[in-house]
């Protein structure tokens, strides 16, 4: 379930654009409508009002499940939380949660072990793998991508123990980032982190 | 982690220098630069009054320079330059954002093409591993 499908300016929006193909020049929908704002189906979509703190919990929350999934106790876990990123449409109102993070000093076996093991149980849990194989680094890290199926949520995990920095600092780095959300009314974005 | 004043998670901002002309500049370093193993500099989007200044201006850095190395990039960053003399790392979204990551299959791969891959390729080239660096194909 998408929290996109479920808003109703969606669908003021998809009459809108079902209303432009007829009139072109009329209708004051265009500047609700960017080729950016589409969801997995295709169709325009005003992004979700959210607060930060309730974006920045559920970035949290999604990153605990995959260190879950990935399984792996021993090692270190970046400490860091969740970020705000403005988004390029309108930077004052709109923002994504970025939430870089990795798995290290533990041994390249296991490392590849948890990104088998998340990559096997991420279906399993309400996650789409969207892509897997090596990326274009000269490390060729492999990668995967998985959409969450309930959240506009995506995650990118990336094994890094090939190479000199590979083999100096062998780890596996996740990444997980959001859609577009719209800041509730009052919300400086500019004092937000 | 977190600083003595900051939020959990995120380093100690330090005020390294300020002026007021124009619309006024801070040089701001998160984290200490003296204990940093690496160093980066960030220069926000110019207003035209500070690539103006930038003209006259010795350019601001932050921290310690990158000397010897590698040599990775470009001398202009947001039509700053930049070879001020010491930084010789210069990550830039010219030279590395180019090349999207493959996820077209992906119903969020929207999520992905706002400069992620250059985010992550800058990071990479400021920690010196090169190798990490995701090339066009």
């Amino acid at each position: 379930m998408n929290l996109l499908r479920q808003s109703f300016p969606r669908r003021r929006l998809a009459l809108c654009a079902a209303a432009s193909v007829v009139a072109l020049v009329m209708t004051g929908c265009s500047k609700d409508v960017t080729k950016k704002d589409v969801n997995d189906a295709g169709q325009t979509a005003e992004p979700t009002t959210l607060a930060v703190d309730q974006a920045r919990t559920k970035a949290n929350h999604l990153s605990s499940q995959i260190l879950d999934m990935i399984g792996i106790k021993d090692g270190k876990v970046t400490e860091g939380g969740a970020g705000v990123s403005l988004c390029d449409d309108d930077p004052d109102h709109l923002y994504r949660m970025r939430h870089p993070w990795s798995i290290y000093e533990v041994a390249p076996d296991k490392l590849e072990a948890g990104f088998q093991r998340l990559r096997e149980i991420l279906p399993k849990n309400g996650w789409k793998v969207v892509a897997y194989g090596r990326d274009t680094s000269a490390n060729k890290n492999l990668e995967l991508t998985a959409d969450s199926e309930k959240d506009p949520f995506s995650v990118n995990a990336s094994l890094r123990i090939t190479g000199a920095s590979g083999n100096q600092q062998p780890m596996l780095q996740i990444r997980v980032v959001s859609g577009c959300f719209r800041a509730p009314k009052g919300t400086d974005l500019g004092k937000e982190y | 982690m977190a600083g003595p004043d900051g939020e959990p998670g995120l380093p100690q901002a330090y005020l390294l220098g300020f002026d007021t002309k124009g619309l006024g500049h801070a040089i701001i370093a998160n984290g200490s630069p003296d204990t940093a193993d690496n160093t980066a500099v960030y220069v926000p989007r110019t207003e035209s009054q500070l690539a103006k200044a930038a003209g006259d201006d010795p350019v601001p850095y932050i921290g310690r320079p990158f000397l010897g190395g590698h040599k990775w990039g470009v001398q202009y960053y947001d039509g700053v330059p930049y070879s001020a003399g010491y930084i010789q790392t210069i990550p830039s979204d010219e030279a590395f954002g180019a090349h999207r990551m493959h996820v077209n299959t992906s119903g969020h791969s929207g999520y992905w093409d706002e400069g992620s891959v250059s985010l992550e390729n800058q990071g990479a080239v400021v920690v010196g591993k090169y190798g990490d660096v995701k090339e066009d194909n």
